[in-house]
């Protein structure tokens, strides 16, 4: 429960973020509420709370999807207004075009930046493809991929635009036990490679100390608020039957009052 | 059925797929054999009904021969100064004309007013005024309008296409799943990387299932329209089967009218998996 | 929970447009056209006539049986006839036929290829033989709407039977449940929302024949007024019959879209 607040190394700033939605036009839903916390620059983070607490939600605020009803968002200290190539997002439903293939998917973000030539484009987009183990598929149209390779996908999307942040939301909720496995491991593989500041949104504990320098819990109910926050400071790759990761594990399912 | 594996100990034993018999059952079950019971069954109770006059006069039916007999004098000698392939001819190009022009205004009218809510607030009343006014209800104000000639029938036939075209392009874009766009904006694209790589491809399935009931429309429309007044046509070559009192030409007609509605079924299947060929494997009905 | 409410409005432009082209196209119409008997710059009576003036020939009519020789209540009541009588029995017969086909292989061996041989003429291209058949009675307009109508019931009811969840058939298998058990018990209910868009469906189709039967052969009704107001030159009954036609067609869609929404209601918990 130690937070070091080196305000240089400050990433992301979330600042008394407060969100409310209006239902099906008449009913005005609480999210958030005074939701405040930093990502420091190189971390991962993982924010972690059961479903419907608001944690997808604050991650499309600072992805620039929504605007927050009030408080604010900053990134290496400009506010943020609205959608940028500054912060790459992958989706909890892969949401990849069913009409373009691996390749055309992943190049997408490229296609939108006049100042790259298509050889560029090509190259980079292959790099990604590569970078995340998808070599060989590039013809393929996602209907003929796994859940896996389509958010394999979904991560060389989000890749190709270099983001300096990566916000996932969710991204291995809809995969089988053993491939959402290996997917963390790739997740790590990856970000140990390249230490991009990464904000990662899950409902699983066990995902969450696998992957996280740092986790914040959320509150089980509307409106999302942030409960707490740890530092797991364990040795990566981490081992799921270690015994200090099985201690943190007890020690944040007590505190979130629910087994996780 | 298929094979059937069972596990004795550590031992599998694999039986291979059972040999079929051929049992009185099993050919009744047959959809083969049933097809063809049918169709024998269809013809021969047409014929049947056409040789032994059931209808009552000479007039009320033909047999297929005397059908096969009559369309092959249509497709040799003229009627009106064509021969058949001139008056399919005549109908289709109606039909494309027609269609074409049909298809070019309604599907950009419909996209863009799914995507400008203005435009939609100005456009969709009228659409609905003029919706559940049945094509053929044109025909004669269309005859007012533009006289006999070709004018009037295409007329009709894009009044014909063109609200599927436009319903379905406009109802497609609603039915966009919305963080499909989320890709396109956290990307950094703007409103015209979301209709470029979202709107249209995401909607081109529906709008191609809309131009394949546009065009089926059409070619009802072209008959009408060629039944009420004309002098070529395929609508043409079954009133004028009626008026002369000749069953056999009014089938033949109705043949040929059937075999070109299921080409065109077939080249818009042809065009679809074209245009969007990431369905090839999703579609199957 | 109890949340807060609000009410979200339209922005006020978007909520008035809609209002305001409806008045501007009747408006323009209005007085684009001349009044009858007069020529000047604007379009002649003889091509189109003004919204008020049909207006006043609608009322006129209701109790005129001059010049086509019915008011406007009986052509509107004989199109109806014909309409409803074809539309009732395609369902009466399409419906079963469809569901039958789609579970019993023998029903779909036997019926499927006759019907893949009619399913691509036009309802329209029967005319001419029906009027052999029929004469230019009842009965010949009823098998045109007939044919029309019983198309996409056969097919609604047949695809609604194949989307039946193939797990629900196999549990009732493993309850020993007879072939016919499962048809009425499992996939009959499957196929009711199918079937109920088939309802709508077929009456717009069987609407839209119903104008062309009556174009060609009829001495009453809403098509017939139409074409009788073209050989008689009169502009403004060819409009009045659209006019009929298209707002009987918009109440009848309502009807049916309301009975439809209440059933599926009752289906859908």
């Amino acid at each position: 429960m130690n937070t070091p607040t080196h305000a240089a190394n400050v990433k992301i700033a979330c600042d008394a973020v407060s969100m409310t939605f209006i239902q099906k036009g008449v009913q005005r839903v609480p999210v958030l509420r005074d939701v405040s916390m930093e990502v420091f620059d190189q971390e991962f983070l993982v924010i972690l709370g059961p479903g419907q607490c608001g944690k997808t939600t604050l991650l499309r605020i600072i992805a620039g999807l929504e605007t927050p009803s009030s408080g604010e968002i900053r990134l290496d200290g400009a506010p943020i207004d609205g959608p940028g190539t500054d912060r790459g997002l992958v989706f909890q439903s892969y949401m990849l075009f069913p009409w373009k293939t691996v390749l055309g998917n992943v190049t997408v973000g490229l296609d939108m930046n006049p100042a790259l030539t298509p050889e560029e484009r090509r190259v980079e987009a292959k790099r990604c493809i590569d970078l995340v183990g998808l070599s060989g598929f590039e013809k393929y149209y996602p209907h003929q991929l796994s859940g896996g390779m389509k958010q394999r996908v979904g991560l060389a999307r989000a890749f190709s635009m270099q983001p300096k942040v990566m916000l996932m939301d969710e991204p291995f909720g809809q995969l089988d036990a053993q491939t959402r496995f290996f997917m963390e491991q790739e997740t790590e593989r990856i970000w140990l490679s390249q230490k991009r500041t990464t904000l990662f949104v899950t409902n699983n504990i066990d995902e969450a100390l696998l992957l996280g320098d740092r986790i914040v819990t959320m509150e089980g109910k509307l409106p999302g608020q942030v409960k707490a926050s740890y530092r797991v400071d364990l040795p990566r790759p981490r081992d799921p039957m270690d015994i200090r990761f099985l201690q943190l594990r007890q020690e944040i399912t007590d505190a979130q009052e629910l087994t996780l | 059925m298929s094979d059937t594996a069972a596990s004795v100990c550590n031992e599998v034993i694999v039986r291979g797929p059972a040999k079929r018999r051929i049992t009185l059952a099993s050919v009744l079950r047959n959809e083969y054999f049933l097809n063809t019971v049918s169709l024998l069954l269809f013809f021969g109770l047409w014929h049947w009904a056409a040789a032994s006059r059931v209808l009552g006069t000479s007039s009320a039916l033909a047999t297929p021969f005397e059908v096969v007999v009559r369309l092959q004098e249509l497709f040799t000698s003229t009627l009106a100064g064509l021969t058949m392939w001139g008056h399919i001819f005549a109908s289709l190009r109606r039909v494309l004309i027609g269609f074409i022009i049909a298809a070019a205004l309604g599907v950009p009218l419909g996209l863009i007013m799914a995507l400008n809510p203005y435009v939609n607030a100005v456009v969709k009343p009228i659409v609905d005024i003029f919706k559940p006014m049945p094509p053929l209800a044109w025909i004669s104000v269309a005859i007012l309008w533009f006289g006999i000639q070709e004018m009037p029938k295409i007329f009709i036939i894009v009044i014909g296409s063109f609200v599927p075209a436009l319903l379905n392009a406009y109802n497609s874009v609603l039915l966009i799943e919305p963080e499909l766009y989320d890709v396109v904006r956290v990307m950094g694209g703007g409103r015209w990387n979301e209709v470029k790589q979202v709107c249209i491809p995401a909607s081109l399935p529906a709008i191609s299932a809309g131009l394949q009931i546009a065009l089926s429309s059409a070619w009802g429309c072209v008959l009408a329209a060629e039944l009420v007044s004309s002098r070529s046509g395929l609508g043409y070559i079954i009133i004028q089967g009626m008026k002369v009192s000749d069953p056999a030409m009014v089938l033949g007609g109705m043949a040929v009218i059937a075999v070109i509605a299921w080409l065109m079924s077939r080249a818009m299947d042809a065009l679809d998996r074209k245009l969007c060929p990431w369905r090839r494997e999703i579609k199957d009905l | 929970m109890a949340f807060e409410t609000v009410k979200v409005r339209k922005p006020l432009l978007l909520r008035l447009l809609p209002f305001l082209s409806v008045a501007t196209f009747f408006l323009v119409w209005e007085f684009a056209v001349s009044p009858p008997g007069v020529s000047d710059w604007r379009i002649p009576s003889t091509l189109l006539t003004r919204p008020s003036d049909t207006l006043l020939l609608a009322i006129d009519k209701l109790t005129n049986v001059n010049p086509d020789g019915a008011t406007l209540g009986t052509h509107a009541w004989v199109s109806m006839q014909e309409a409803f009588t074809g539309y009732i029995l395609a369902l009466l017969v399409g419906i079963p036929l469809g569901l039958l086909m789609g579970w019993f292989s023998a029903v779909r061996g036997l019926a499927r290829p006759i019907f893949e041989l009619v399913r691509p003429i036009p309802p329209i291209a029967w005319i001419p033989l029906t009027i052999f058949w029929f004469g230019i009675g009842l009965g010949g307009k009823v098998f045109i709407i007939w044919i029309s109508g019983i198309v996409p019931c056969v097919i609604n009811a047949y695809i609604g039977v194949g989307m039946t969840n193939p797990v629900h058939i196999q549990m009732a298998r493993t309850f020993g449940a007879s072939d016919w058990k499962i048809f009425t018990s499992i996939c009959i209910p499957s196929a009711l929302p199918m079937v109920f868009g088939a309802l709508q469906i077929a009456l717009a189709y069987c609407w839209v024949t119903l104008v062309g039967a009556e174009l060609l052969a009829s001495d009453q009704g809403l098509g017939f007024l139409i074409t009788m107001g073209r050989n008689l030159g009169r502009t403004d009954i060819v409009i009045l019959g659209m006019v009929s036609v298209g707002l009987a067609g918009a109440v009848i869609g309502c009807i049916i879209d309301r009975i439809e929404s209440k059933l599926l209601a009752g289906i859908r918990r």
